[in-house]
């Protein structure tokens, strides 16, 4: 069904105002009462019409008898003013027949009354919800699916179908019967939730009310009688193995039911393209079998779901009422007392306070411990002996040596002989600086390696030409002293 | 205790039982001698508890010749040995968790038409803390009050999702275990009271004794 059929519903609805009967908070429970009635008054005079006078009187009555009810007897005139009525029933009659509940028709000189089809449909719904009196049995409906699967089978037994019609009737009524039963699997399920959560809300009771709740009401109530039908007497489970076997049947010879619809639409009058019959069988009868085989599926996963419900809510009673009767509150006192004390005491001055509470236990250590084993710790020696350890002399030569290079070469050794070539001047080109020996060369070399520093006492400006000094090529460069870090230059030397 | 006894029925069950038993069996031993508690609401250890009550006559057979008792109680199976045995010393902010984890507990079971038993939040722990007053405001730290409640998870007295500060936050829900009635009971808190109480008076006395020195201190500071 799209959301086209569904609007069908709003262009059906003689009035907007039609809803409005029962969303009114102060008077919709006294509106549904009356309108109950009604349906209640057609359905034992067993007639689809009644005057309005029979109506009127009878409404009348109701409502003397129930004098406290508090229903709409205010009433939209032409003008669009709302104009209240003492309270009585001719002006809700006329409220309903507004608003579309009730339709007026005039037969000679009589002006009767009948349900419109949304009041019956609507009506019986709402009435089905409130309705806990009777207990729901589900083995009807099981039982009707697996006769009808019974019945079937011998149409897939036989060679020739006996009888299309018959056949076909089989098959709907199975689908009926499994959309009823779905439906009232659901409807258990959500009432014992109701039926749950309304007890659970009532804060003020007592431990004899819980136990009576439990014991008697809950007991007795019928959704849940249903429930323990459907685990033991109305079990699906019992009729599985029949069903299972005649879809199996079906599903291996899908020409006769592909034939017997076609035959049976083709005698009913129908508007349907007779071309696509055919597709169409063969589509109803895959709609079919997965139907049956999702709702055997999933009604074990329903019933279960149940029984958890159940369960928890009968678990949860017992242990606190087990709670509740034994005095316990003996120990909240004692526990409280206990913590005053240490509000008052400081723990951690009193050694003794570690034995307060002590946990029984076999194993200090999990998975989940910070414990690292204690490595052993080496035994002192008793006595040292000491022995001499000469150094050879052309290593301790040799790494002398590597010191002097470094200390000769290092940043501080490179700045130094950098300022002492700038003298008092500001600037001096690279080439300009005299050199006397192989390691000033190699200073003046390394004076842009270390002129990135933001800390040197000069920069570095390099030129676009090169010069030959002591046989080396080298890139040329400007040296620019800066002033502003003095105290780095204190700092260096 | 009959030793030789016990040994002999211990013997007895181990022939009669099939090698899967008492593998079964071996690792719950185990289990029982790494947890102590075998918790039955507990995901990781509803399987050893099943095993332990299927086979509780082998196993106490195997624990009584060590002396050592198998204590069933409604959803808990744990050992305790008579002698003595390992213990383990709960610390202040401990000790306070575990008395306001079960008041929490009490509340939730005289109240018949909350949640269900049994359960808590980090938040609602943290409030009852609070409310004692035993500690200053702001005290415990947070990470120090999540260690406290991860060392009482540890000793199986409670369960939660998450193992550090990062990963437990303040919704987080607190299932607490029936272990907590094996170590705060009525007789217990009847001990840890009278302990209590002493400390207390040994404090207020400590407290008159320095009072008289003092006074006497003046005294000679009058003369």
């Amino acid at each position: 069904m799209d959301s086209n059929d569904y609007s069908y519903l709003f262009d059906e609805l003689a009035s907007p105002k039609f809803f409005g009967i029962l969303s009114r908070n102060e008077t919709a429970k006294g509106n549904f009462f009356l309108l109950c009635a009604i349906d209640d008054y057609f359905n034992n005079c067993n007639k689809i019409t009644i005057s309005r006078q029979e109506l009127t009187d009878y409404l009348n009555e109701y409502i003397r008898n129930n004098s406290a009810l508090e229903f709409d007897s205010d009433i939209d005139n032409e003008d669009g003013e709302t104009i209240s009525y003492s309270k009585s029933a001719a002006p809700f009659i006329n409220k309903l027949i507004d608003t579309g509940w009730l339709i007026q028709e005039l037969y000679g000189f009589s002006q009767m009354i009948s349900r419109s089809r949304l009041f019956v449909v609507i009506i019986d719904s709402l009435k089905k919800v409130c309705n806990h009196s009777t207990h729901k049995e589900y083995t009807s409906e099981v039982v009707d699916i697996y006769h009808n699967i019974e019945n079937i089978i011998p149409f897939y037994l036989d060679s020739q179908p006996k009888n299309t019609d018959r056949l076909i009737g089989y098959f709907e009524s199975i689908e009926t019967s499994i959309d009823e039963l779905s439906r009232n699997l659901q409807m258990t399920n959500e009432n014992i939730a109701a039926f749950i959560r309304k007890d659970q809300k009532n804060t003020q009771k007592t431990i004899e009310e819980s136990l009576s709740c439990l014991l008697n009401d809950y007991q007795n109530y019928s959704d849940y009688i249903a429930f323990t039908r459907l685990i033991d007497v109305d079990n699906p489970d019992k009729f599985k193995g029949k069903i299972n076997e005649g879809l199996d049947l079906i599903k291996s010879k899908p020409g006769i039911y592909i034939d017997a619809y076609i035959e049976t639409k083709q005698k009913r009058p129908t508007d349907e393209d007779f071309t696509k019959v055919a597709s169409l069988a063969e589509e109803s009868l895959k709609e079919f079998i997965s139907k049956v085989e999702m709702f055997f599926g999933n009604v074990d996963s329903i019933i279960k779901q149940i029984s958890v419900k159940n369960k928890n809510y009968v678990d949860v009673n017992y242990e606190k009422l087990k709670f509740k009767n034994t005095g316990i509150k003996d120990l909240s006192s004692q526990i409280n007392k206990a913590l005053s004390i240490l509000k008052n005491v400081n723990y951690e001055d009193n050694p003794e306070f570690s034995n307060l509470v002590e946990v029984p236990t076999f194993c200090l250590l999990d998975s989940e411990s910070i414990y690292k084993p204690r490595s052993q710790s080496a035994k002192a020696p008793d006595s040292f002996a000491f022995t001499a350890r000469t150094i050879d002399p052309a290593i301790l030569e040799e790494v002398e040596k590597r010191n002097s290079l470094r200390k000769k070469f290092n940043r501080k050794a490179v700045v130094s002989f950098a300022l002492r070539a700038l003298g008092n001047k500001e600037t001096i080109q690279a080439d300009q600086i005299d050199i006397n020996n192989k390691d000033e060369l190699f200073l003046l070399v390394l004076i842009p390696a270390f002129a990135r520093s933001d800390s040197n006492p000069y920069k570095i400006k390099a030129l676009d030409k090169r010069f030959n000094k002591e046989g080396f090529d080298l890139a040329d460069f400007v040296i620019e002293k800066e002033n502003i870090n003095n105290g780095h230059q204190k700092e260096l030397f | 205790m009959d030793i030789k006894k016990n040994c002999s029925e211990l013997n007895e069950s181990v022939q009669s039982s099939s090698d899967t038993e008492l593998n079964e069996i071996k690792e719950t031993i185990l289990k029982l001698l790494s947890d102590t508690y075998l918790v039955k609401d507990k995901i990781s250890d509803s399987y050893f508890y099943n095993i332990a009550i299927t086979n509780q006559k082998i196993i106490r057979d195997y624990f009584s010749m060590m002396d050592i008792d198998l204590i069933l109680k409604e959803g808990l199976i744990y050992i305790k040995a008579d002698n003595g045995g390992l213990r383990y010393r709960l610390s202040k902010l401990e000790t306070v968790l575990l008395f306001i984890l079960k008041l929490i507990d009490i509340d939730s079971m005289i109240d018949l038409t909350g949640s269900e038993p049994h359960l808590t939040t980090v938040q609602s722990i943290k409030n009852k803390l609070e409310a004692s007053g035993v500690y200053p405001v702001g005290k415990p730290q947070k990470t120090e009050f999540i260690q406290a409640l991860i060392r009482l998870k540890r000793m199986k007295f409670i369960d939660f999702k998450g193992s550090n500060s990062y990963s437990i936050d303040d919704d987080q829900i607190v299932n607490i275990y029936p272990t907590i009635n094996e170590i705060i009971n009525g007789d217990s808190t009847e001990i840890i009271l009278a302990s209590l109480s002493n400390y207390k008076k040994k404090d207020e006395s400590d407290d008159e004794e320095s009072g008289l020195e003092d006074n006497e201190d003046e005294k000679t500071s009058e003369d």
